[in-house]
Order: structure tokens, then C-alpha cells, then sequence
């Protein structure tokens, strides 16, 4: 079971990674790169929650003086595919399990319709619910400190996963207990004061405005088409694992 | 004496597979997890590099 399961969520991830970096190609990468073009003016104050070596001096795109980075152009976009696959392969081993729960419980069966609507719902929990706090940000965007950004998104995703969880299985009013989960983090997002941009010029802050916009309905629609392909290819795969008895047979039993 | 012992064992041997089974559904989610941690929050300057259009994408808090 494990090595189906493994297996699996690579098959899956995989597509799942090509697919993002071709969703990528056409919405979010020329917005990221645009606005990369307007951060070489950024001061470098709010550098310092990435490197420990990085005392503030670098003033390019990529952090830390001597910390490598991908050369713009085949190999940026070849370790953004690889980054893809991984990320991919990392949420398809959680939603295979959940749906795999799911299915040993009789609370689903693994087919197409289902997939998409436990995709739905991943978009809910892991894009939307962390978006309203913080929406999607481009390059050169300013905001509080990354680590605590990082909690409160992992934070986010947990309660709000629950919290659908909870709308969606539970009996009777217990469902309304998924309400408060939803909400509560929203309450404490880690926000930014000051001005948006680190960059001051008026014109570049217009530019970069517009290219938060469309960045914005761009990552949307990125995630979206990320999550339903999502829920449907771990469905399938959970339906031919389940088929070829390659699950256990612990609904069986039960 | 073995009429009774019987289901018993089946009923302990299936609630192992059934404890194992459980055990390797978590360490595939862990794997799952452990793999997004490295993608999208690994502080290193080169993980964050190499992986910098992904966070953007996914909404990974970046920067």
C-alpha cells in the first residue's frame, strides 16, 4: 500500500507539475518577471529574513550575495518545472491519503465528480483561505516578516481544511463548529503597514499595482486548474489502486 | 477452545493491518508534507531561489 500510494502521488505530481509550469508559461510568469524589472530600485531593509550571511547589502532581485540562483531563461524555468513537480508530488501524497480516509470510511467513492469536488476544496483550503489574508504577491511587493507570514499560512491551511472538513462531514450541528475555524485566523493576519511596493517612484508603483491585479486573478486561475486536475487524477488513481486490491481490504472488513 | 480462539486472532490480525495501515497512510502524508516544507518555506537562499516563480505561484509567503 505504501509504495502504491508513493508511486501514485508521483505519477500524479508529476502531470500535476508539467501542468502548472504550463499554466505558469501563460498566466504568472510574465507578471513575476515584469515585475522583477521595477525591484532593482528596492532598498534592502526588509532583506534581512533571508539568509543569515545577507546583512542587507544585495541590492538585486536574489537574496544574499553569494547564494546561487538559476540564470534567467532554460534553467530558471527548469528548476521552476522541478520546484513544480515537487510541490505536486507533496500535495498529491496528502490528498491521496485524505481521499483514501475518506473512502475506507465510506464517506467517498473515487470517482471523477468527487475528485473534483475534494479538488474544490483543496483550492479553498490551501489558495483562497490564505489569499484573503494575504493576497498573492509579486516581486518587489513589501510585507511583514516572512517567518511569520510562513506560520500563519501553514496556520491557515490547517484550520481551514478542518474547517471544510468539518462543514462537510459532520452531522448536525456540530458542522457549524467548521464556521469559527474558517474565520478565526483572518482575525490575526501578520499585515504590512506602509506603502505596498518597496519601490518609491510613483510610476513604478502604478505599474506594479496593475501587475498585482492581474497577478492576482492569474494565480487564481492557476490554483484552480492546479486543484481540480489535482482531484480528479488522485481520484483515478485511488479508483485503479482500489480495483487492483492494492489498498488493503479494510473497507472490506469493516 | 480453538471455535473461540479463532476469531479473536482474526479480529487482532485484522485491526493490525488495520493499525499498519494507518501508519503507512501517515508516512506517505508526512512524505507529502516534508516535500512542501522543502518547496515552499525552506529558508536557504538557494532553495528560495530555485524554487522562487513556484512560491509565487502556489502563494507560498516569498520574500
Amino acid at each position: 500500500m505504501f509504495r502504491s500510494l508513493i508511486l501514485g502521488a508521483c505519477l500524479v505530481g508529476l502531470i500535476l507539475g508539467l501542468a502548472m509550469t504550463a499554466f505558469e508559461a501563460l498566466g504568472t510568469s510574465p507578471i513575476i518577471l515584469a515585475a522583477e524589472q521595477y525591484e532593482t530600485a528596492e532598498p534592502v531593509a526588509h532583506h534581512h529574513d533571508h539568509a543569515d550571511h545577507d546583512h542587507g547589502e544585495s541590492t538585486g532581485h536574489h537574496h544574499g550575495d553569494n547564494a546561487w540562483a538559476p540564470a534567467d531563461g532554460a534553467e530558471r524555468l527548469f528548476y521552476t518545472t522541478v520546484s513544480n513537480i515537487c510541490a505536486g508530488i507533496g500535495f498529491a501524497a496528502i490528498l491521496l491519503v485524505l481521499m483514501n480516509q475518506l473512502r475506507e470510511r465510506g464517506r467517498m467513492t473515487p470517482k471523477v465528480q468527487q475528485g473534483l469536488l475534494l479538488g474544490a476544496l483543496g483550492y479553498l483550503a490551501v489558495f483562497i483561505a490564505p489569499s484573503i489574508g494575504l493576497p498573492p504577491e509579486i516581486p518587489g511587493a513589501s510585507a511583514a516578516a516572512l517567518e511569520l507570514r510562513q506560520t500563519w499560512w501553514i496556520v491557515t491551511v490547517m484550520l481551514a481544511a478542518a474547517g471544510l472538513g468539518l462543514l462537510f462531514l459532520a452531522a448536525g450541528w456540530k458542522r457549524l463548529l467548521g464556521v469559527p475555524l474558517l474565520i478565526a485566523p483572518q482575525l490575526f493576519v501578520p499585515a504590512h503597514d506602509g506603502p505596498m511596493f518597496a519601490n518609491p517612484d510613483p510610476e513604478a508603483v502604478l505599474a506594479l499595482t496593475e501587475l498585482h491585479h492581474r497577478f492576482i486573478w492569474a494565480s487564481g486561475l492557476a490554483n484552480l486548474g492546479f486543484w481540480l486536475l489535482a482531484g480528479v487524477l488522485c481520484a483515478l488513481v485511488l479508483k485503479r489502486l482500489a480495483d487492483k486490491g492494492r489498498l488493503g481490504h479494510v473497507n472490506a472488513a469493516d | 477452545m480453538s471455535v473461540v480462539s479463532t476469531p479473536s486472532t482474526e479480529r487482532a490480525s485484522r485491526s493490525g493491518s488495520h493499525v499498519s495501515s494507518a501508519i503507512q497512510q501517515g508516512v506517505v502524508a508526512l512524505f507529502g508534507a516534508l516535500i512542501l516544507y522543502a518547496v515552499g518555506f525552506l529558508p536557504m537562499s538557494a532553495a528560495h531561489n530555485a524554487a522562487h516563480d513556484t512560491r509565487h505561484t502556489f502563494v507560498f509567503p516569498c520574500h
